[in-house]
């Protein structure tokens, strides 16, 4: 029996050191570990706002007095004044997937993306062919802004609080300021510790 | 002639609603814009497509806690370390204080 007893101990210690376990999941399945702000929300709040974005008038609107035309969109900045870091490209991500997919809005780049393929088309003007080379002022201008904001109101007593999180998003009018869509997702969470 | 006649009322037409469109923009629209040039373009990039953070700290009872909790870990261990640094070191204790060990 002796000789055993180094083996089995590290038979034990094996078995209890690798306990740990990962599973994979659907990226659809709700898992409530905190409270706090998860994918979960990003879900909810990215269905509700590409239902609320294709279904309102505005978009009708702009094509009958554009003899047709699709609105273009560009993404402005999501401001969150929540308590938490929420990031907003989850969920804006989905919109401009929406725009694209349905073929109803166009979209055009933004931000640091935009600056990147500016660069690009300036190194083409001196590396690519003539017959390829892009030029420059040929750009879309956009119609319309997204913005957005993310506030958050959070009440704790003891063990208990309740979150609640508003995320608004407008689609303002470039050339008149009009505010042309305003839509929003608000959720409440109890958390008991 | 009523082809001719036809197309001048049209230029007629799309000439006045062009001066109307224009006539209705504010003549300091240009002051407007040169307002806005001295911007820098990359600062402008910047706040397109990302999200600002302007977060606030909530009241938590429980996070409060548990910064209190680990406050008086980091001072203990601060404490442990310098005794342990001068053999000498003497804490002061009630009432001039007392930490707790």
């Amino acid at each position: 029996m002796k000789p055993f007893l180094p083996l089995l101990l590290f038979a034990i210690l094996l078995s209890t050191s690798c306990n740990r376990q990962v599973q994979r999941i659907e990226t659809d399945t709700t898992v409530d570990l905190s409270g706090r702000w998860n994918d979960t929300d990003a879900r909810l709040t990215a269905a509700e706002l590409v239902s609320e974005i294709m279904g309102q008038p505005w978009l009708e609107r702009h094509k009958r007095n554009n003899s047709g035309e699709e609105p273009v969109v560009i993404v402005g900045m999501v401001e969150n004044k929540s308590h938490e870091h929420i990031e907003a490209e989850v969920f804006i991500k989905e919109l401009e997937k929406a725009f694209v997919k349905s073929g109803r809005v166009r979209l055009v780049q933004g931000g640091a993306k935009r600056e990147q393929i500016r660069r690009e088309r300036a190194d083409q003007q001196n590396n690519a062919s003539q017959s390829t080379m892009k030029s420059w002022g040929l750009e879309v201008g956009a119609d319309y802004m997204l913005q957005g904001s993310i506030n958050s109101i959070m009440d704790a007593y003891k063990r208990k609080k309740v979150i609640y999180y508003q995320i608004d998003m407008t689609l303002t009018n470039m050339e008149t300021n009009e505010v042309v869509w305003i839509g929003d997702k608000k959720i409440k969470k109890f958390v008991k510790n | 002639m009523k082809k001719q006649l036809l197309a001048l009322s049209f230029a007629l037409v799309s000439g006045l609603t062009l001066t109307a469109q224009s006539a209705d923009q504010n003549p300091r629209a240009q002051l407007a814009y040169e307002a806005y040039q001295t911007e820098n373009p990359t600062d402008h990039a910047n706040t397109m497509g990302v999200t600002m953070d302007q977060t606030y700290e909530a009241y938590d009872p429980i996070l409060i806690k548990e910064a209190r909790r680990q406050e008086r870990r980091d001072f203990r261990r601060q404490l442990r370390l310098e005794r342990a640094r001068r053999p000498q070191f003497i804490a002061p204790r009630r009432p001039w204080g007392w930490y707790g060990w």
